[in-house]
């Protein structure tokens, strides 16, 4: 969008006053936020904050797990909260998809990973000799061998499974990725593998991202700017340096000192 | 080694046939202490503490249990060995059966325990002293997994495996799925009761900064096969294997960058030879031939050139390819 000669980019995601309840239980706030294209926006904080229940709720999954959300959480012109299924299916396949804190409990135990992957796109109208082209694609940039398609879900480890769902994101070539602790199984060289990846789309799709983590060292060579939470309130928002380097407050303070640092034994 | 409680004598473990962990040999000491297993995803971790449970049978070598063979273990060796060794995973909501309020999942793992005859009060007062060891308050029996936190689901686990009086926890992963403050009292809980019941921890983790804390031993994998071991601090702080010096190098630090390719870890492994060949930095014409664990001080390392890592983790952002 354009005005008087300046380009003004419009937010990919825009979220205003969203609340996650269950029964009578506020579990999440998040007042405001906008996520635009191409930005890293990370949730952090305590466990049980809210995180995830945010970050369903941005993806319009949230009465999935029996939760009620209210306010807005526009994605492309769209109000995910209160869309049609048929509405949120298609945002899901372009605009945002979800990298799962359990991925192997993401994916339908009774099918091979090359069915599952090839089902995925067909969903969102990808078929055939591009569906393969694409799946193989994003599986040697996840660090996949072709050869893991013929497993089932219970026959990879831990770790492969979470980068064959990064890799179902990249396949489905989205605007977003809303990751919930992406590499928290991964050891830490295909972690930072999986982090260069997640960067690159970032640079060369202008990929956004909003990543849940609780590993905040992890967190801040990847965010632009970091939400902060504690029992289901937003008690921070800052760019990275804002709050790594003058945290404004104590609990972000308390989180920041009890990062473990190998050869400190505390 | 008779001090030995558990350990994996040379085993080669498979899935359908399929080897996926080969000929690795760990000992767990009598408690309090504890080893770690770190290493790539995928390489067997979580496989060689499966074996250790006696949930798979090794294809060759042994699981030891003080003197005796595992899979020799007549039904109630077995329910004896079985109590002893309890595993506490990464993810208390998938451990807990959703419908079962704690009270209950305690009860339950209290009538497989020492503790079986325990009845009313008494029970109840195991119950109470249970929660206590791992820091929750007693009212907290009557709710079921999803109503309580994270951090306290992976209590409840640990309590759960503590109510069967066990002498080895299997941990995987037992914090990655808690932010670090929770973390950090997890692990001075565990540090606690390690000393309080004299337990013998297996930690699969892959934060290495928490390793210390638990584990005066250490052990590397990569695709299937022990690739260093020896204490904490030597292997963790000075690597003598080019798959461990990655892995210091690649840990991402606190307001730093990315951290940058440590040899390509999207080129997996190579089936003859050292496994790591494709992705070391330093591999000469030698790695063609696979190196044995040896014996280096006080540690084992399966490398040929060992001596030139020698602690110094940098080595394998080196361009050098050839010495
Ligand atoms: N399906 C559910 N029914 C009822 N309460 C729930 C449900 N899912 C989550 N909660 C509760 O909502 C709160 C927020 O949970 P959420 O999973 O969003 O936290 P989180 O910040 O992602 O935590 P973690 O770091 O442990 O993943 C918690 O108190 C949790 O117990
Ligand atoms: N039930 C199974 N059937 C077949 N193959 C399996 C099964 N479980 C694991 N594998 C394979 O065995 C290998 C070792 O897996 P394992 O889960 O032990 O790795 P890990 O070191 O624990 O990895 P992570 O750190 O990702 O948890 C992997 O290649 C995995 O794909
Ligand atoms: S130097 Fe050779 S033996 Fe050592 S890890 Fe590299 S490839 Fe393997
Ligand atoms: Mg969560
Ligand atoms: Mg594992």
């Amino acid at each position: 969008m354009t005005v008087d000669g300046v380009t003004v980019t419009s937010p990919l995601i825009s979220v205003r006053d969203m609340r996650v309840t269950y029964g009578d239980r506020l579990v999440s706030h998040v007042p405001e936020l906008d996520v635009y294209e191409g930005e890293c926006v990370a949730l952090v904080g305590e466990s049980g904050s809210g995180k995830t229940s945010a970050l369903l709720a941005i993806l319009g999954l949230g009465d999935f797990s029996g939760a009620t959300v209210t306010g807005t959480v526009l994605i492309n012109g769209v109000n995910v909260v209160d869309a049609p299924q048929a509405q949120l299916r298609r945002v899901h396949g372009t605009a945002i998809t979800l990298v799962s804190q359990s991925p192997q409990a993401a994916l339908n135990p009774t099918m091979r990973l090359g069915r599952l992957a090839k089902l995925s796109l067909k969903q969102h109208g990808v078929r055939g000799h591009e569906a393969n082209v694409r799946i193989a694609d994003a599986l040697a940039r996840v660090v996949l061998p072709d050869e893991i398609l013929k497993r089932y879900p219970h026959e990879v480890s831990g770790g492969q499974a979470q980068r064959f769902c990064i890799a179902l994101a990249v396949a489905l070539q989205v605007q977003c990725i809303a990751a919930d602790e992406p590499t928290s199984a991964l050891d830490v060289t295909v972690q930072a593998e999986i982090l260069r990846l997640l960067d690159e789309l970032r640079r060369e799709r202008n990929m956004a991202m909003v990543l849940v983590s609780h590993d905040l060292a992890l967190v801040s060579t990847l965010a632009d700017r970091i939400v902060v939470m504690k029992d289901g309130a937003v008690v921070e928002v800052g760019s990275r340096d804002e709050v790594l380097h003058s945290p404004k407050s104590d609990y972000t303070r308390e989180l920041l000192a009890a990062v473990p640092v190998l050869g400190v034994t505390s | 080694m008779t001090a030995d409680l558990l350990r994996a004598d040379g085993v080669t473990l498979s899935y359908a046939k399929r080897a996926v962990v080969h000929d690795v040999s760990l000992e767990l000491p009598k408690g309090p202490t504890g080893v770690a297993l770190v290493g790539e995803s995928g390489s067997g971790k979580t496989t060689v503490a499966r074996a250790l449970l006696g949930m798979i049978e090794p294809t060759s070598g042994r699981v030891m249990f003080g003197e005796m063979d595992v899979s020799q273990f007549s039904r109630s060796e077995r329910a004896e060995y079985r109590r002893t060794v309890q595993p506490v995973f990464q993810d208390g909501t998938e451990a807990l059966d959703p419908r079962m309020t704690v009270g209950k999942a305690l009860a339950e793992a209290l009538s497989v325990s020492p503790d079986a005859h325990l009845r009313g009060a008494a029970r109840a007062s195991r119950v109470s002293e249970l929660l206590d060891d791992v820091g929750l308050d007693g009212g907290i029996v009557d709710r079921l997994p999803h109503q309580i936190s994270g951090g306290q689901r992976q209590r409840v686990c640990i309590a759960r495996a503590l109510a069967v009086r066990p002498k080895v926890l299997l941990l995987d992963e037992p914090t990655s799925a808690l932010d670090v403050t929770v973390q950090a009292k997890i692990l001075d809980l565990l540090r606690r009761l390690q000393h309080e019941h004299s337990l013998t921890y297996l930690l699969i983790t892959h934060n290495l900064a928490i390793v210390e804390s638990l584990c005066s031993y250490t052990a590397v994998m990569f695709a299937g096969r022990v690739v260093e071991q020896g204490p904490t601090r030597e292997v963790l702080l000075s690597p003598s294997h080019p798959y461990t010096a990655s892995l210091i190098a690649a840990l991402p630090r606190m307001g730093g960058q990315i951290p940058t390719a440590v040899g390509r870890a999207d080129v997996g492994f190579a089936e003859s030879g050292c496994s790591f060949r494709m992705r070391c930095p330093i591999a000469i014409d030698a790695c063609l031939a696979s190196p044995e664990l040896a014996s280096i001080g006080g540690r084992h390392v399966s490398c040929f050139r060992a001596n030139d890592v020698n602690g110094d983790p940098s080595i394998v952002n080196s361009k050098e390819v050839t010495p």
